[in-house]
């Protein structure tokens, strides 16, 4: 099931019925939850729920294992089950495909002629999310972190939690767990505020991702191989502003959704194209997973305990595999590769320069600023791109131009480029802010003259919901 | 292991949340009802036509269907199919015609992919079945590509059916009348969509109001509506050559023998144009050429409506369909020569 749609209206008006008006104990409640959130996960594809429930039982089942086991190898042991069992799950129905094409490749290069089977396995959805949140529990409860549950309702809550459940954010175990055992009830502040933050999440992914920008980056990608300078440029500036207001749009519903529910999800974005420097937006993007791999990846090579030169192998690894979490494709990887490269030079320029004046004035930190967000836009390019020759065609006319093919239309140009300054300009008002705090600037009046404005248009856009572009991850 | 993030619960904006969401709730309803009404008070009518979860919804359920009509928006309108349904018994038909579409993928889907032993009532308009281009084929192919994706999805299937519905009351919905569309169509000189004929309801039939045209419409009996042009049936798509036709026949031929040879029956029927666009039509695809051949060797029953004077009395009025007040009669008269010629042919065809 996807925010965007009916389908979905319907089942959150129907499980915030229940929740809030039939008299229930507390436990009652969390079954009820529960029990809708595998509704929600199975109304994509029925079968796929037992999978869900089998990495949920096998990873309560280790931790509480672990926690009774004193015997360090014991507790190795089990720690290799969990992590054997979520990778290879992971690996199985995600990277399985991938790895016979590049085994193929790999043989075909030493002259061994291999047809590798047909791999027709459906991914199931957000597999790599809870992947992350088993795995992370685990983790903490071998490092002795945190204790694990004893109860497998409130564990499997955690795990399916419907907001969160299929694209994040990606909660720990530590922040969520304590909110489930005591009763949970939205307070006027957090209902309000809640729907305010579905309808805002639901208009920047239907009206503005899915409206106004997806069919500019679609055309530009889809023909790649035509695309020149302005072209290149303009379909990668329509691709970030899609991605971000189509993944943060997902985030907020989520923590929207959540927080009607009496719930609070951590933050996933935090007006990222206002990021000064690489390590400033991976704070600001994608929190949840930039936080995750910096905590269960680079932390635990080392970080930057161990001289320079291992804190860049660190940071290019853990920022290599980022890329490839998103996605079984060589694409992801240099995406990843990318992000990787710019935070080592950034690493190495701070040492290097960081302290000079130059870099704190206003004018200095939005020329840099905006260098960052054009730096982030050549990576979006191996993202978005259908394969990586298109992708090298789309950054090649981007950083030495080429003969424009005008694939996109004066009208296209106007919107994209007006989009993009009010996306920048917002998220450079914002950056020191909050947009609670605007809200809470507002009059009734215009907060309603917005809702109304947004509500109107998503209730006038087609009913062909496009998924989210994180839930192929 | 505690995420570095703060939640987002300590700095939640406080107070004025009824107020705020009253005049929400109440502008949203002052705007949205205005439309409604704007539009209505224009001449626009609730309905699914455009609507692909439509299509998918009916194909859902073909497998508990006994008739099932294919073709273009001619079977659509002519069918009532309660009407159908009392003479010919079973339940009613399920439409999946298309307006405008060439049947041959939907076709080869249900004899290959499905085990349908019921009656498929194919409409063969020779403008679009027998097309050599089969321009109409890659719409046929998008929808059961989608059924194919949704049909695994329960949310996918409720969320087809409650678009439907909301198609059904709301005209503000309709996708000609959407925003995005009047984007699509500035610059073109036609900004305000055509109000359209076909009426399709829920299950796709729809039965078109053509004497409330006749009065802004220049029209008589013999020529149907004139001066509305007939580009499409003049320039459509191309006529094959007899290669051509032979191979597009047979592949109609195979799928009727695959239907049959599981119990099912397969009816082709050739629902003659009139008028002005019937003569285009009959210079296009002469029948002695095209539909009498089709006829004379398919191993299914084919039936040309003008070869039965029962059929021949309802009046023609923009040259394609038949009329909303004549549905239901034509329906029976149709069914009655249907349902006779298949006793006639013994079950042989």
């Amino acid at each position: 099931m996807i925010f965007n749609s009916l389908t979905f209206i319907l089942f959150f008006a129907v499980v915030l019925g229940v929740y809030y008006l039939v008299p229930m104990s507390w436990r009652a409640k969390k079954w009820f939850i529960l029990l809708a959130s595998y509704v929600f996960y199975a109304a994509w594809n029925p079968p796929f729920v037992l999978l869900l429930m089998a990495s949920t039982v096998i990873d309560w089942v280790v931790a509480n294992r672990m926690a009774s086991t004193r015997n360090h190898y014991g507790r190795r042991f089990l720690l290799l089950v969990s992590l054997v069992f979520n990778l290879g799950v992971l690996a199985f129905f995600k990277y399985g495909g991938f790895l016979l094409d590049n085994f193929a490749v790999l043989m075909h290069s030493i002259g061994i002629a291999y047809q590798p089977p047909v791999w027709s396995i459906i991914l199931p959805i957000g597999i790599s999310f809870y992947t992350f949140l088993t795995l992370s529990y685990t983790i903490d409860v071998y490092f002795k972190v945190m204790e694990p549950v004893d109860s497998l309702l409130d564990y499997a809550f955690f795990i399916t939690f419907f907001p969160h459940l299929v694209a994040g954010p990606i909660i720990r175990a530590a922040d969520f767990l304590p909110q489930v055992t005591q009763e949970r009830r939205a307070n006027k502040d957090q209902m309000g505020w809640g729907l305010v933050l579905m309808t805002i999440g639901l208009f920047e992914k239907t009206i503005l991702a899915d409206g106004f920008l997806a069919p500019f980056a679609d055309r530009v990608y889809s023909a790649a191989a035509h695309a020149g300078f302005a072209d290149a440029w303009l379909g990668t500036l329509a691709f970030s502003a899609q991605i971000f207001f189509d993944f943060a749009g997902y985030s907020t519903c989520a923590i929207g959704a959540a927080l009607c529910l009496g719930f609070v999800l951590m933050d996933n974005f935090r007006y990222p194209y206002a990021a000064i420097g690489f390590s400033d937006f991976w704070q600001r993007w994608h929190i949840s997973l930039s936080t995750w791999l910096r905590d269960y990846l680079y932390i635990p090579l080392g970080g930057n305990r161990r001289g320079a030169m291992r804190t860049r192998v660190n940071l290019m690894i853990t920022m290599l595999l980022g890329g490839l979490w998103h996605g079984a494709a060589w694409r992801f990887v240099v995406w990843g590769g990318l992000h990787g490269s710019y935070l080592v030079v950034e690493r190495q320029a701070k040492d290097r320069w960081g302290a000079r004046a130059l870099w704190t004035g206003r004018g200095a930190r939005v020329v840099l600023a905006l260098l960052t967000y054009a730096a982030v836009c050549l990576t979006w390019v191996f993202f978005r791109a259908p394969t990586l020759a298109a992708a090298r065609h789309v950054s090649g006319s981007m950083l030495t131009g080429g003969h424009d093919s005008h694939l996109l239309g004066t009208l296209g140009r106007s919107i994209i480029v007006a989009l993009t300054a009010v996306l920048l300009t917002t998220h450079w008002w914002l950056r020191d802010s909050s947009i609670e705090a605007k809200w809470q600037a507002m009059s009734p009046w215009v907060r309603a003259t917005a809702l109304t404005a947004m509500l109107v248009s998503l209730c006038l856009v087609s009913g062909d919901a496009r998924a989210f572009i994180y839930f192929q991850f | 292991m505690r995420s570095s993030t703060s939640s987002s619960d300590d700095r939640l904006p406080r107070g004025g949340w009824g107020r705020t969401w009253r005049l929400t709730l109440l502008g949203l309803v002052i705007l949205l009802g205005g439309l409604e009404l704007t539009w209505r008070i224009k001449g626009y009518y609730a309905q699914v036509y455009g609507a692909d979860e439509s299509w998918i919804l009916s194909f859902a359920q073909l497998s508990h269907a006994t008739s099932v009509a294919l073709g273009t928006s001619r079977i659509q309108a002519a069918l009532d199919p309660q009407a159908w349904q009392s003479v010919m018994g079973g339940k009613p038909p399920i439409d999946l015609a298309l307006p405008g579409n060439a049947p041959l993928p939907i076709l080869d889907y249900i004899a290959d992919s499905t085990d349908y032993r019921g009656t498929v009532l194919v409409e063969v308009l020779p403008l679009d079945a027998f097309d050599a281009r089969q321009q109409g084929a890659p719409r046929g192919r998008g929808l059961l590509d989608r059924y194919d994706r949704d049909r695994v999805s329960p949310a996918s299937m409720s969320e087809a059916w409650l678009q439907v519905h909301l198609l059904r009351f709301f005209v503000f919905r309709s996708p000609e009348l959407l925003p995005s569309e009047f984007f699509k169509r500035l610059g073109t000189g036609e900004l305000m969509p055509d109000k359209g004929l076909l009426h399709l309801r829920t299950d796709r039939f729809g039965p078109i109001q053509q004497k409330k045209f006749i009065a802004t419409n220049k029209w008589d009996p013999q020529r149907g509506f004139y001066e509305i042009g007939h580009a499409g049936a003049e320039h459509e798509g191309r006529v094959p050559t007899p290669e051509e036709f032979d191979a597009l026949r047979g592949r109609y031929y195979r799928i009727a023998r695959v239907i049959q040879g599981r119990g099912g029956r397969v009816v082709f029927l050739h629902l003659a144009g009139c008028g002005e666009r019937g003569a285009i039509e009959a210079r296009r695809y002469p029948r002695a050429t095209f539909w009498d051949p089709f006829a004379r060797q398919s191993p299914a029953l084919a039936l040309a409506t003008e070869d039965f004077p029962e059929l021949q009395h309802f009046a023609c009025y923009d040259g394609s369909h038949i009329d909303a007040t004549d549905a239901a009669a034509y329906s029976r008269a149709l069914a009655t020569v249907v349902k006779a010629q298949l006793q006639a042919s013994g079950g042989t065809r």
